[in-house]
């Protein structure tokens, strides 16, 4: 409400207009989810928001990595550990650690009278020591005040029980882990809890909570910690740039602290992108005149085409090859600084206009990459003209491009940019490499250097090597040596990491192909890994107007030594999938794999992506195959969270660079796969029509 | 166990996130950063203008790089450009959260002092354009040197742009909004 005040009052200053930041936005817990203190509340983030949370207080410590994967549902995966656990202490480890997953769902978002109510369901994969179910509402008064009260099973209905209206709660053997236990939510004592947070202004605020968690095994049992009351209290300090500071006082006994970081996609830290505007559309009418006969002049053409080239260059933009009749022009190009694809496109369409004919009305782009064409994107000289300054101008030229499919081969009379191959690139760059979740050290880093080099001998063909030295080691050689009764064709990564210096992580050979117009190849010979060396070959078939792809990958491969440099171990196999990849639309996307993993294992991995034009990408996986859960060990099965964050997302640079990450609970043998570099679907989707349109805001940047 | 990337890595990305928003104050005199080239150099002698960025608090010189279908681009020295249409912008590039481009009156709907729509389209974080459509009334801002005012209302707040004409019923001055995350800009006719 005072958010309209403000905004009256703004616009009487003649300041202007700002979002509404006087809302309260939603925090979170102790336990990473969006909630008060050490209790979750009803509200969500904003969707798409990916946050982390670390906290502590006392024994306990726990660091979450939350996603708002929908508006209404958000997923968790924390670490979390007890200190003093094992007295006396088992293996030499006094801390306990566990991992564990939860679910969130928003049954209504807040309203004028109704409060936002979610229901969560805590660590329900795990091993359940964290388990526990609730249902909490909170409810905003005025624009400083929110209310939350709840009610818990499990961990959240240990204290202050009033009752089990839903039956007694079963205990679950829960073996290795992994598998949901279904049986037991909402099941057994039941609690209620409560809570307010006051937001004292835009930087401070202040909570007070009464938490229903008896902490029996940590505070009862063992006796990690006295709890000696159930309330808490806190004071929480954002700082301008969204993060979240938080200082506690916790069951009466301990201070705690918590750092929350939320990235929300919408919010751009930089504004938007930066970088020089575009050369403006010149009109056909003040085209270049190139004399009556450059139809029929190769001298005449190469000069457009280096006119266009030294526009291009700044950014980034190469011609590969150009091909030009009275009224179409055939322009190949390769991007390597733009990140978004329409942006590149929009940008060497408005460098044709100044360079082409008056007569070519046509402009087909066709963006490569590895040396072999994507899509044919044609653009109408007129509709560029008709459009630049059109209000929604990105909309309408999206309606009026066609995305058609191209073959390798050139037209006639293609002109090829001369002294393009071979070509040579490398790079020197710190690297940081982490070991996580190991019993007795739960995180280790070594840092060192990477030397990556390329070598592009013909278009599609790319000799390319990775090279790491470690300079400081810090991961150390595990306690826990694997035990697995598979072939241990993951769980000795260990002995990899240890091994390595240097270690020649990637040697490899791959030559890239497109056969037909919607089929694309790749076969890549050598060290594919660091873990395994061989020959992969795949197939892609992707249409440029369908959502869909499928794919096929065959690979022999041999275990490498750990050493990581040419020899090999006696463990060989032949792996592959048949995959198929289908956009759901709205940045909803699915993968599934199905075929024989590294251990010879058969099974099926799927693996659901949300996914933002700017390139962030938030995604989760898991693998069944053959293997029984108690072979597989702990933890059941594979899977796994991955995400992909864009630079330039951050900088608003002009850079195609992307922090990818894959974080799994546990790295065992069972589902694993080959991590071959290259793979097609990633670089073919990006020109095809659901990925361009999905990102055509910027055509006009 | 051993994972190549890690939490840390993300922690580190998204503290890195944070750190740039506040970045940008600091590097607010020059708008894009070192690094950057424009597209296109000026013609010598071509017009200029002077923009004010108001809530960042900055003043450079704009020149004038095109002029197509009654649009002029003026464009900075290191390459951010403004679009306008008889003095009345419809686009901005290289300024952060850029108008894309806007719906919107002529200067004779303003002097005539008819109420009316316009829209602006911007580009939030995802790169999914943000269609804003503000409800608009005109008034004499006498306190301002008789300048006309165009008082707009749409679901994300108030904006008021301020024009101030000459004789020949052109532009001469203006004080116009952007977008939310650039606020507004200040155009003055640079004399000479």
């Amino acid at each position: 409400m005072t958010r309209s005040k403000y905004l009256v009052l703004c616009g009487l200053c003649g300041a202007f207009a700002l979002p509404a930041q006087a809302e309260m936005r939603p925090s979170l817990s102790f336990s990473g989810v969006t909630g008060l203190i050490d209790m979750p509340s009803g509200d969500q983030q904003s969707d798409g928001t990916l946050s982390v949370v670390k906290s502590q207080f006392g024994p306990i410590g726990r660091t979450t990595l939350s996603f708002q994967i929908t508006p209404r549902l958000s997923g968790s995966f924390r670490y979390s550990s007890v200190k003093d656990w094992f007295n006396p202490p088992e293996d030499g480890i006094t801390t306990y650690s566990d991992r564990s997953f939860d679910l969130r769902y928003q049954l209504t978002s807040e309203g004028r009278y109704v409060p936002a109510i979610t229901v969560g369901l805590q660590d329900i994969i795990g091993t359940g020591v964290q388990s526990g179910e609730y249902i909490a509402a909170t409810k905003t008064f005025g624009d400083r005040v929110k209310v939350t009260a709840g009610l818990g099973w499990g961990r959240y209905g240990s204290y202050g029980s009033i009752g089990s209206p839903f039956g007694t709660r079963p205990t679950v053997d829960f073996g290795e882990g992994g598998t949901l236990r279904t049986g037991q939510w909402f099941r057994g004592e039941m609690a209620p809890f409560a809570g307010i947070e006051w937001k004292v202004n835009e930087q401070w605020a202040v909570k007070a909570e009464y938490s229903s968690d008896a902490y029996v095994e940590e505070a009862e049992n063992r006796a990690t910690f006295e709890r000696n009351s159930p309330f808490n209290f806190g004071v929480e300090y954002t700082t301008k740039t969204n993060m979240r500071l938080g200082l506690y006082s916790l069951y009466g006994s301990k201070i705690g602290f918590s750092v929350q970081l939320a990235l929300d996609p919408k919010q751009n830290p930089r504004g938007g992108s930066r970088g020089p505007g575009p050369l403006p559309v010149t009109a056909s009418a003040a085209a270049k005149s190139w004399g009556p006969n450059w139809v029929n002049d190769r001298g005449a053409q190469t000069a457009m085409r280096d006119q266009t080239q030294a526009i291009l260059k700044r950014d980034g933009i190469t011609i590969e090859s150009m091909a030009i009749n009275a009224n179409r022009v055939h322009l190949r190009i390769r991007n390597t600084k733009i990140a978004n694809a329409p942006q590149a496109i929009g940008r060497t369409a408005r460098a044709l206009s100044a360079t082409m004919p008056a007569s070519v009305s046509s402009f087909e782009i066709v963006a490569m990459a590895q040396g072999v064409p994507l899509s044919n994107v044609v653009i109408r000289r007129a509709d560029l003209e008709a459009l630049e300054f059109a209000p929604g101008a990105d909309l309408t030229m999206d309606q009026r491009v066609q995305i058609l499919p191209v073959a390798a081969a050139l037209p006639e009379g293609a002109i090829r940019t001369d002294g393009l191959y071979p070509r040579f690139n490398w790079g020197l760059t710190p690297y940081v490499a982490t070991s996580l979740f190991d019993p007795g050290k739960p995180l280790q880093a070594n840092i060192g250097l990477r030397l990556t080099a390329r070598y592009d001998i013909a278009p599609g063909w790319v000799f390319s090597t990775s090279i790491a030295k470690p300079l400081y080691e810090g991961i150390e050689r595990s306690t826990f040596p694997s035990n697995s009764k598979l072939p241990h064709v993951r769980s000795d990564s260990n002995l990899y990491t240890i091994n390595g210096d240097p270690a020649v992580e990637r040697l490899t050979l791959a030559w890239y192909a497109k056969p037909a117009p919607e089929l694309y190849t790749r076969v890549t010979v050598g060290y594919l890994e660091r873990m395994y060396g061989g020959i992969s070959g795949e197939v892609l078939w992707q249409q440029p107007d369908k959502p869909y792809a499928l794919g096929a990958e065959v690979n022999y491969v041999k275990q490498r030594d750990y050493d990581q440099l040419f020899g090999f171990r006696d463990y060989s196999i032949v792996t592959g999938h048949i995959s198929g990849y289908y956009s759901f639309g709205g940045g909803y996307h699915a993968q599934l794999d199905v075929g024989r993993y590294l251990a010879g294992d058969y099974g099926a991995t799927l693996a659901l992506d949300r996914e933002f034009a700017n390139g962030i990408k938030v995604g989760a996986f898991a693998t069944l195959t053959d293997v029984p859960f108690d072979t597989f060990g702990e933890g059941s099965f594979d899977k796994g969270i991955r995400i992909s964050l864009p630079m330039s997302f951050f900088t608003g640079a002009q850079t195609q660079k992307v922090s990818k990450l894959t974080l799994r609970p546990l790295l065992r043998d069972g589902g694993a796969r080959l991590s071959v570099d290259g793979r097609l679907y990633d670089t073919v989707r990006t020109y095809q029509e659901s990925d361009l349109d999905a990102a055509w805001g910027r055509f006009w940047r | 166990m051993t994972l190549r990337r890690s939490l840390l890595i993300l922690t580190a990305a998204v503290s890195l996130a944070a750190c740039n928003a506040a970045a940008v104050k600091t590097a607010a005199s020059k708008l894009l950063g070192p690094s950057a080239s424009p597209a296109v150099k000026p013609a010598a002698g071509a017009p200029q203008i002077w923009l004010t960025l108001v809530s960042r608090g900055i003043k450079f010189p704009m020149t004038q790089i095109s002029q197509r279908d009654g649009v002029t681009i003026y464009a900075s020295k290191d390459g951010a450009q403004v679009f306008l249409r008889n003095g009345i912008l419809i686009g901005t590039r290289g300024f952060g959260r850029d108008l894309m481009s806007a719906d919107a009156p002529s200067p004779a709907t303003l002097r005539a002092g008819s109420p009316h729509q316009r829209s602006y389209y911007d580009l939030d974080g995802t790169d999914t354009t943000i269609r804003h459509v503000f409800t608009c009334k005109v008034e004499r801002d006498a306190a301002a040197g008789n300048a006309i005012a165009e008082a707009c209302a749409a679901d994300i707040g108030t904006i008021r742009n301020q024009y101030w004409f000459d004789s020949a019923g052109s532009v001469s001055k203006s004080r116009q909004w952007v977008s939310q995350g650039v606020g507004y800009a200040a155009v003055e006719r640079k004399d000479g």
